[in-house]
């Protein structure tokens, strides 16, 4: 096997400020890949539920053109996963047509493979009927209107489709939702590199320089796959990879350190060692494949409703001092309207930012600082009724009027006009689930397209 | 007695998935690992307690040699993004780990 070098500039296309010049380093040693990841489902359910992009079209369209014209000028494949931020097909399509742009305005020429991840619900139906949908990781039993209810469902590919594009020679390839390890291991498992140790080194460089030190996302990481290793290090002259630093993004975003589940397998790394060969450069070695049942994991999310919010400051004594009878008011007020609101026509709940709106439950200190913002949060059948439930609560708890409460001019502050803000429909995720799936690619759909 | 914020160089949290999250902690050394991890302080049943879920809800806890890191995950009580969440990353969830006494 030939050594393989490659290039990793961002931990998430159009996310942050990448590092152009830290890529240039890179692209100087003579890359065999460029790779990055687009995607995750971290920014919660929205984004897939409502096709909508995580970032904006101008950073995401910078990141793309500086890897497509480096890749197209180099001549080495180039490869992005989960396009769009969630990998499905409104998501690759999003990403599909800033591609075309940059290569009609760079002048670039090439043949592109896109694979949609998408996985119809009535398949998934088929598979819940077999029993076949299995949670993961604290997600609920699947349900039959959760399915029915999704909007998109994608299924999470390994690196199977993404070695069949590199070995037609496409020279890109825009994938949908993508393991986001498997985007860096397609081509060394391609050539014969043990499939552990290329999806491990997958899994450190697709965060970029976050396991540099200092650590930093949207910097250049480069591995080098060699025989029976592989070594990292980035690309800034500033920063370096040590041992501490490589050894502990193995925590990052999982429960077990030593175990990776993906597609197929395990990516066990219980024997991995980690070695500071230079000053910046670190080497891993012994992590390996065990493999398994071939299971997919599937993504979606159905919508709820409409959400409506409305904010205000407080900082009257008092008010902190009454905060919970404030609230209470405002539930009997609702209670009131039960009648044109029916209670199951909508939900409510009120954050307390500075005393328990973050850890909510599980805050060990819930009284209030010296101010409190609060922010009601209304989910409803129809925009127009969450509007009105959030106005009606806001102005009970703004008028609420008690001797203990001095000021009588308004108990809270509403923070904005209008103090009521519609935000559009609301989701939650309805699969996070595995399904068997006993040929890797039969899921997938691939198109060959001409860009340019 | 020292606080685990005066101990760990990290101490942090994030989803693991959207019904998941995990906190980690993450020393300089060996030996400060090492430290925490037979004080005791770090269990499921101390993370229960402080963080008032049941015992069940935190499915792993582990210590990371290699890394010198103990990683302890729990079922989110509100999963990410589901009406009346605040965090949608899980990512200010660490907190009333920074106060921890860890004995000398």
């Amino acid at each position: 096997m030939d050594s393989l070098t490659i290039v990793s500039p961002t931990a998430c296309i159009g996310l942050g400020p990448t590092d152009r010049s830290a890529f240039e380093k890179a692209l100087a040693l003579g890359p065999d890949l460029i790779g990055a990841d687009m995607g995750s489902t971290d920014p919660g359910p929205y984004y897939l539920g409502a096709a909508a992009p995580h970032v904006s079209r101008i950073a995401a369209k910078r990141d793309l053109e500086m890897m497509l014209e480096a890749s197209r000028s180099l001549e080495v494949p180039c490869i992005i996963g989960t396009a769009g931020g969630n990998g499905a097909r409104p998501h690759v399509e999003w990403t599909l047509r800033m591609i075309h742009e940059i290569a009609e305005e760079q002048g670039l020429r090439f043949d592109m493979d896109v694979i949609y991840a998408d996985v119809p619900l009535h398949v998934l139906l088929q598979h819940f009927e077999r029993g076949e949908i299995e949670s993961l990781d604290g997600s609920p039993p699947a349900t039959e209107e959760g399915i029915e209810e999704s909007t998109y469902a994608v299924a999470q590919m390994g690196v199977e489709p993404l070695i069949e594009s590199l070995k037609r020679g496409a020279e890109v390839i825009l994938a949908g939702r993508c393991c986001d390890d498997a985007i860096f291991a397609a081509l060394p498992v391609l050539q014969g590199y043990e499939k552990g140790l290329s999806l491990h080194m997958g899994k450190i460089l697709e965060c970029a320089g976050v396991s540099a030190s200092p650590s930093f996302g949207f910097t250049t990481m480069v591995a080098r796959m060699e025989g029976d290793s592989f070594t990292v290090f980035p690309t800034d002259p500033n920063r370096r990879a040590t041992v501490a630093s490589v050894s502990a993004h193995s925590l990052y975003e999982r429960r077990d350190p030593y175990r990776e589940p993906g597609p197929g397998g395990i990516t066990d790394s219980s024997a991995t060692t980690y070695e500071q060969v230079d000053e910046r450069t670190v080497r891993v070695r012994g992590s390996r494949w065990l493999p398994g049942p071939y299971k997919l994991k599937v993504e979606a999310a159905r919508p709820i409703g409409y959400r409506s919010i409305a904010l205000a400051g407080i900082r009257g004594p008092g008010t902190l001092r009454h905060l919970d009878d404030l609230i209470h008011a405002a539930e009997k007020t609702l209670e009131g309207e039960v009648r044109r609101i029916p209670k199951e026509s909508y939900r409510i709940t009120y954050h307390q930012f500075g005393r328990n709106a973050v850890m909510n439950s599980m805050e060990p200190i819930p009284y209030p600082g010296h101010e409190v913002g609060l922010v009601i949060d209304v989910v409803a059948q129809e925009q127009e009724l969450a509007a009105a439930v959030a106005d009606l609560a806001l102005m009970t708890i703004f008028s609420y009027g008690s001797p203990e409460l001095k000021s009588s001019s308004g108990n809270i502050a509403p923070t904005y006009s209008p103090w009521t803000v519609n935000m559009g429909p609301a989701f939650e995720f309805s699969l996070y689930h595995l399904f068997p799936s006993p040929d890797p690619l039969e899921p997938y759909h691939t198109e060959t397209v001409r860009v340019g | 007695m020292a606080p685990l914020r005066d101990l760990a160089r990290v101490i942090r949290s994030k989803n693991v998935g959207p019904f998941m999250m995990a906190l980690d902690i993450v020393f300089d050394d060996r030996a400060t690992y090492e430290r925490v991890v037979k004080s005791g302080v770090i269990t499921r049943e101390t993370i229960a307690a402080l963080y008032h879920v049941k015992p069940e809800t935190i499915t792993d806890v582990v210590y990371y040699e290699p890394g010198n890191a103990i990683k302890v995950s729990l079922l989110r009580p509100i999963p990410s993004g589901n009406f009346s969440d605040a965090d949608v990353l899980g990512s200010q969830q660490y907190a009333p780990l920074h106060d921890i006494e860890v004995p000398d």
